[in-house]
């Protein structure tokens, strides 16, 4: 009986072509247009690095200056980025189970000789521990030391990309690069590491999309040859601007500081400890303000300050108002289709065929349609993101397509098809199989 | 009338899921009508400059010392020296132009009134712009201030201003805005003479917060010097924007060395449309997404009525026959399923518009999206009414055809 149903389902399904295809159409459009919005809003809510995101801090501490006699304290906001003594005290004291600070610059390096170019790209300047503390691994050689770093040796750890493209080699340690006339020695080579959300110096700069860090540079090092920051942070002393590009002065605030700690108690005992730092701080006078400190998770610090447009947000509603109304329509296409086909109902119905049977055929043939509309809107899905990326939207590069999408897609295809497809098949089977024959 | 209402209560779900289809459709369309235009009107605003013959030249950006005002004057007058230039000006903010961006709150003296403005900042930019002056004059030459890092970028200071007409109107409604003073944000307690009115400027940061404020710009005259970085205006002669185009990359090369330059940024050489076009590229993205689902929405719509009433009709082939054979005109069954199609599309539309303003409430108090103007409203029904009655044309025709006979021969 079920076969038979099967096939009366396929044979409905080839009958009327033309409406079978609006059909599909129709709800494909419907669940493509959901899809395509719903890619591009969980590209954008992804974790902001692949590993560990959830165990990593900022680090922020009252340490700004109070307000000057007449001016009102804008946004009493406690500052993430700290001065170098205290970043460097902080990361020193190595309370965390990892820590590193770090500041982002703006660097365009070429290979000792000269002949190739790395194009500007962004680098870090931070100190050893980085690598560890942001899963980045380390393919080839090592990262500089702490006593090295001190030393003010001129090191830098690139990125695989990166070797290759200054010096032709996956594996570029030892070669040489040039920044701003300074040479730097490589000691090691990471592999190539994407950042898919920005979570770094979200006060300073705003940097959509994914973003690759391809220089590693150690903070004293960088100083020493008169590399800084590509966003100077605020001074104390505000008449003395911090200089543009290079180190800024040790009133400045530019450097935050990031930590791990992977309990809650390990994050307790360390908001102590910054709380004792701050304290003795103020002490010696050098925090005007009362100490307060705080640790900002690196997930909610981007959702607070790296949040998704909301436009991305109202286009979601908008496709799943839209996917209801063609829910609607494809409800309304099939239950017309199925009352069309009343004669040959109720002759199966007065035959001996239960209600049961004639309920599954229909839900079979919807199923159907849904199966189809669910596989035409892969590709329109693609198509969707395809125009996404066309456009040059800051989001678009994190349009794609991955498998568990496409399982959705196909779960949600057939699931709203099957639920769209129960009235009408209901409708068809409760027909009265006399009146019916008589009315024909 | 009778009879059609006996048969919405005879036959229900037909009409419910036209009726639910109208109203799905008026909610969705009012609102996306209402995005649409909202994305769209800095679009359709206009620049208020020469935009043909304007070149902007932007991210010259210093190395280590920054920018002396003879440097910045030196690069004006190389790029003066170009063939087919007719005006230039050095600045800061220039239209367009996003890499360094100076706005904030203006008010007026009484300081009753404070709207949210962008401020242009440099010399000779009304004749470079090409703004035209509605009211008052341009800046002479003698009110030129410096602008630097330490006076607010000459903010701080008595410098006149020139403002847009949509600023003027903002600051100083029903008064002649000439001679008035204006105040820009807190902490600066100099008061600036607006000594002129031009007619257009858009700035380009246009968020929805800012959407009323979009024309909102005034121009300060000033002389800008001290800044890591400085940003010119080129206005070339009628059909010479091309040649002079091509030319200023060298110059500005020969003014600002490579070496003195801050590595990895290049200057960035435009004309006012390409930099129009960046500044509201994501915006017509959106402009586009919305008029496609808008035209989507009703054919979706469209297809959905088509093939419900299309159906319904061909149910009650037997029931016409009858009529006809009773003395109805073809012309009155026509009328009679239009009737009903207006009945539900109007249903719908009552529902949907409920919805619309739901749904606008509902965003309204979960991101930045403004109330939704009531005109929408009937725009969408007109539109939703006119759908239905097309929808219905084919059915209808076919069913004021049906000859009388068939009453008796039966399908």
């Amino acid at each position: 009986m079920k076969r038979y149903d099967l096939q009366l389902a396929l044979r409905g399904l080839l009958r009327h072509r033309a409406q079978t295809l609006l059909i599909i159409v129709t709800m494909a459009i419907g669940i493509a247009s959901c899809m395509t919005a719903y890619t591009i809003l969980s590209a954008l809510t992804a974790a902001p690095i692949a590993h560990g995101s959830r165990h990593l801090y900022l680090v922020s501490m009252s340490s700004q200056p109070l307000p000057k006699p007449g001016d009102h304290d804008a946004a009493p906001s406690m500052p993430t980025l700290l001065k170098l003594r205290d970043a460097q005290a902080l990361v020193d004291a190595r309370k965390a189970v990892r820590q590193a600070y770090l500041a982002t610059a703006f660097i365009n390096a070429s290979s000792d000789h000269g002949k190739t170019h790395s194009g500007s790209q962004f680098a870090w300047l931070t100190s050893s521990q980085a690598p560890a503390l942001f899963g980045i691994s380390v393919r080839y050689g090592r990262v500089w030391s702490h006593v090295e770093a001190v030393a003010r040796m001129p090191l830098v750890v690139i990125d695989e990309h990166l070797s290759r493209k200054l010096f032709g080699v996956a594996d570029g340690v030892g070669h040489s690069l040039r920044i701003q006339g300074h040479l730097f020695r490589v000691v090691g080579i990471t592999a190539d590491w994407i950042v898919r959300r920005q979570f770094f110096d979200l006060e300073e700069l705003n940097l959509r999309g994914k973003l690759t860090i391809g220089m590693l540079l150690p903070l004293q090092s960088a100083m020493a040859a008169g590399i800084g920051p590509f966003a100077p942070g605020p001074c104390d002393n505000s008449s003395q601007k911090a200089p543009v590009y290079g180190p800024p002065a040790a009133d400045c605030r530019w450097l935050e500081t990031w930590v791990r700690l992977d309990t809650p108690q390990q994050v307790q005992s360390y908001r102590r400890y910054l709380l004792n730092y701050a304290t003795a701080q103020h002490a010696a006078g050098r925090f005007p303000r009362a100490p307060k400190v705080a640790l900002h998770g690196m997930d909610d610090w981007v959702v607070q300050n790296n949040g998704v447009p909301s436009s991305v947000h109202i286009n979601l509603w908008l496709s799943l108002a839209f996917l209801a109304l063609c829910m609607v329509n494809v409800m309304g296409l099939l239950l017309a289709r199925f009352l069309r086909g009343s004669y040959e109902v109720a002759v199966r119905r007065t035959l001996g065929a239960t209600r049961a049977s004639v309920f599954t055929q229909h839900l079979i043939e919807a199923g159907g349609v849904s199966l189809l509309g669910g596989a035409l809107a892969v590709p329109l899905t693609l198509l969707g993101l395809w125009l996404v990326r066309l456009q040059k939207v800051g989001y678009s590069s994190a349009a794609h397509l991955n498998l568990s999408m496409f399982i959705t897609l196909f779960v949600l295809a057939v699931g709203v098809g099957l639920i769209v497809g129960a009235l009408p098949a209901w409708r068809a089977s409760t027909l009265s199989p006399a009146l019916q024959i008589k009315t024909n | 009338m009778q009879p059609m209402l006996r048969t919405f209560r005879r036959h229900r779900l037909m009409p419910a899921l036209v009726v639910m289809q109208i109203a799905l459709a008026t909610a969705i369309l009012c609102n996306t009508l209402a995005l649409l235009q909202q994305r769209l009107a800095p679009l359709l605003m206009p620049d208020g400059v020469a935009a043909r013959q304007l070149i902007l030249v932007s991210q010259i950006a210093s190395q280590a010392a920054p920018w002396t005002g003879a440097q910045v004057r030196a690069g004006e007058d190389a790029l003066r020296a170009i063939p087919g230039v007719a005006v230039v000006a050095s600045g800061v903010n220039l239209p367009m132009l996003t890499s360094v961006r100076i706005t904030g709150n203006v008010s007026n003296a009484s300081g009753k009134r404070t709207v949210n403005s962008a401020a242009m900042i440099g010399n000779d930019l009304v004749p470079t712009l090409g703004a035209h002056i509605v009211a008052g004059r341009d800046f002479r030459a003698s009110e030129l201030v410096h602008a630097t890092a330490q006076n607010a970028m000459g903010m701080q200071s008595s410098a006149p201003v020139i403002l847009t007409r949509s600023l003027a109107r903002h600051l100083f409604p029903h008064q002649n805005p000439l001679g008035q003073s204006v105040r820009i944000g807190q902490n600066h307690p100099y008061d600036h003479v607006v000594v002129g009115v031009v007619s257009h400027l858009v700035r380009s940061d246009i968020s929805a917060k800012t959407q009323a404020d979009a024309g909102n710009v005034m121009l300060l005259p000033a002389r800008v010097s001290g800044m890591p970085f400085i940003q010119y205006a080129v206005l070339s002669r009628t059909g010479a924007q091309a040649s002079v185009l091509k030319a200023i990359p060298a110059v500005i090369d020969r003014a600002f060395p490579a070496d003195m330059r801050m590595s990895g940024l290049k200057p960035k050489v435009q004309t006012f449309e390409h930099a129009r076009d960046a500044v509201f590229n994501s915006r017509r993205a959106a402009a586009w997404l919305l008029s496609s689902v808008t035209i989507v929405v009703l054919i979706v719509t469209l297809i959905g009525i088509m093939g419900l009433t299309g159906f319904w009709v061909q149910q009650r082939t037997r029931q016409i026959g009858v009529r006809r054979a009773l003395g109805a005109r073809r012309v009155d069954i026509l009328r009679y399923f239009q009737t009903e199609n207006f009945l539900l599309a109007t249903l719908g539309i009552a529902l949907g518009c409920a919805a619309a303003i739901g749904i606008n409430v509902w965003l309204m108090a979960h991101y930045a999206v403004p109330r939704l103007p009531i005109v929408y409203l009937p725009i969408g029904a007109v539109a939703l009414w006119l759908l239905g009655q097309l929808a219905v044309l084919g059915p209808a025709l076919r069913a004021a055809r049906v000859p009388p006979t068939t009453a008796m021969r039966a399908a």
